[in-house]
């Protein structure tokens, strides 16, 4: 039973210079308890995805034009101001990318976390501190009586990436939009992260979208993953299948990018060519094929449909996963 | 513990206002004589144990009518910025918030009322309107609200693309409240300031108004007029026109330190 089902989702920004499809025709399941790996490079409209679950995206300049977002067979995009802010925080939550800035300067980290459970949950003062500390203990956060009345600025990057997840899940949400939650944070600090997000899934069974740019967050961490590349999804499935078999010639370059401890120190580094073309303006055909190596004639024409190479693994690729050049 | 430094400067500025405080409350405590009691004998003194600061060309006392004047000055210095806050921080706060058509009909009508050149605005309603303190917190209020307005709008447009007003929505956080308590409290620096501010200019403004004869009128005792009438006497004393001008300038500066204080004070990053 899919718990988000993401349907031919669109969302343009309208500027003078033109529209961007920064997502364009965007379509994935999400189940329960399950973490769902969201790749893809800057621009390529993994938050923009997410940012348009929620109707976050701001308007103007960006509009959903298209698609649905049923969660629990219910469409999200239909839902008036009133009625989203009600899933908000409470049954989907999001955290961001920046902990540095996403807490509120003027506010104790504990009225802070305060808010979403008088609000939601209807709790009085007392018990929403009393929570608060409870919350704060279960994320790993230490001294949380003291820490509870302390100001954003007087807690680290790491401590504050944990106090927006203890505000994300003070509600027990089914589902955490997790938006490159570990991108500002040291490696320890994102490796307990993600061991808390995992823990955290583990315990109260929410679902989480990992989006990231990092391939090894996701095969650390997620079971599934979708790649993203100019506002489309070219190939998603198991982590494992993408990592061992990835099908399209993206994918392939990025985890060829990755450098290997065996690697030959001389040796240049692999990069993908070129780069991301400009989405006010994008190409007719694949919009790989720029950069890819193995580009036939009707890459240029044409955008080819989902195939399946196995069970569960989608490519967008002319080839089906047939280049493997070099 | 969390101990805020407080600057020597504060601490004067606060005793000043104090002390300017009193005499608008309760003059009688600190007046030596009734501030309208003439005494031709003694006109155009100089310092005296008598007579403090001197007296008057009426020789009424000149600390007398400092301290009875005080009330005139806070009413119409704190009242003009009080009532120009209370109207252009909600409008401010509403135009930045929701913007597009709303900003622009805001923000022009704004900018109609700034159009005006504010002094010749305010004497042509203070001619309309009659010489007393309602009409001077009244016409000060009405040129300067769009300053308010103007600077909150400023603040609530980056504010509102920050980090945390969007995390605040994501969790599920209904537009009243970021507006009340996400995004005013990150104004409140810019506000206190912009008040003690105008708070500051309001005196100026009752000071040079007074002068012009359209301020508070005589007999009744100001700072303003003071000057204006000392300014006739300049030649025959000297303490006459300092006396008036020195508190002035002590009592603007000291709204002005505070308000600086006062912002240092809400911002949580100057916790030691």
């Amino acid at each position: 039973m899919n718990l988000l089902e993401v349907k031919d989702l669109e969302t343009h920004f309208f500027s003078r210079a033109g529209v961007a499809k920064a997502v364009d025709k965007v379509s994935f399941n999400l189940e329960k308890g399950e973490i769902l790996g969201v790749v893809g490079e800057s621009g390529c409209g993994k938050s923009v995805t997410a940012m348009s679950i929620l109707q976050l995206v701001k308007s103007p300049p960006g509009k959903i034009v298209g698609g649905e977002v049923l969660f629990e067979g219910q469409n999200l995009l239909a839902l008036s101001e009133e009625e989203i802010e009600k899933v908000r925080g409470n049954r989907i939550s999001m955290i961001f990318q920046e902990p540095m800035t996403s807490l509120n300067p003027l506010f104790t980290v504990g009225e802070q976390i305060m808010e979403p459970l008088r609000q939601h949950r209807g709790m009085d003062k007392n018990a929403a501190k009393a929570e608060a500390v409870k919350l704060l203990t279960d994320v790993g956060i230490p001294l949380p009586e003291e820490r509870v009345d302390e100001y954003p600025n007087a807690l680290s990057g790491g401590m504050r990436q944990r106090v927006m997840i203890a505000m994300a899940l003070c509600c027990r949400p089914e589902i955490l939009i997790a938006d490159e939650p570990t991108t500002a944070l040291d490696v320890t600090i994102q490796a307990q992260i993600l061991e808390l997000m995992k823990d955290l899934r583990d315990d109260i069974g929410t679902s989480i979208i990992m989006i990231t740019h990092d391939l090894g967050v996701v095969a650390e961490l997620c079971e599934r993953a979708v790649v993203m590349y100019c506002g489309n999804i070219i190939e998603s499935g198991a982590v494992e299948e993408i990592f061992k078999h990835p099908a399209h010639p993206y994918t392939q370059g990025l985890l060829k990018a990755i450098p290997k401890l065996t690697d030959d120190s001389n040796s240049k580094l692999y990069n993908i060519r070129g780069s991301v073309p400009n989405l006010m303006d994008l190409p007719k055909g694949c919009k790989f094929a720029n950069r890819c190596d193995c580009c036939m004639d009707q890459c240029k024409t044409s955008m080819p449909d989902e195939t399946f190479v196995s069970k569960g693994h989608m490519v967008r690729c002319f080839r089906n996963g047939g280049c493997e050049n070099e | 513990m969390k101990i805020r430094r407080v600057k020597v400067t504060t601490v004067i500025a606060l005793v000043i206002l104090v002390i300017v405080l009193l005499m608008a409350i309760c003059p009688q405590l600190l007046a030596t004589y009734e501030p309208l009691e003439i005494d031709m004998q003694h006109k155009l003194e100089g310092p005296s144990a008598a007579h403090w600061l001197g007296t008057d060309e009426f020789g009424r006392d000149l600390w007398s009518r400092i301290v009875y004047g005080a009330r005139a000055t806070l009413s119409v210095g704190f009242g003009a910025a009080g009532i120009a806050l209370l109207l252009g921080v909600p409008l401010g706060l509403i135009a930045g918030y929701f913007g597009k058509t709303i900003d622009n009909v805001i923000m022009r009508i704004m900018d109609a009322f700034q159009s005006f050149p504010s002094f010749l605005l305010a004497i042509l309603l203070i001619t309309i309107f009659a010489p007393s303190v309602t009409t001077l917190i009244f016409t000060i209020s009405v040129v300067s609200f769009p300053i308010f307005a103007r600077i909150v709008r400023g603040n609530v447009l980056s504010l509102k693309n920050r980090e945390f007003v969007e995390a605040t929505r994501a969790f599920g956080a209904k537009s009243p409240y970021i507006m009340f308590r996400t995004i005013l409290p990150n104004c409140i620096s810019s506000i206190t300031v912009e008040f003690s501010l105008l708070a500051a200019t309001a005196m100026l403004i009752e000071a040079g108004m007074s002068f012009l004869g359209l301020g508070i009128q005589p007999p009744e005792p100001a700072w303003g007029s003071m000057l204006f009438y000392a300014n006739q006497y300049i030649n025959q004393s000297i303490t006459y026109i300092i006396v008036p001008t020195v508190t002035i300038f002590l009592v603007v500066l000291s709204v002005n330190l505070l308000g600086d204080a006062m912002r240092d004070w809400f911002d949580p990053m100057k916790l030691k």
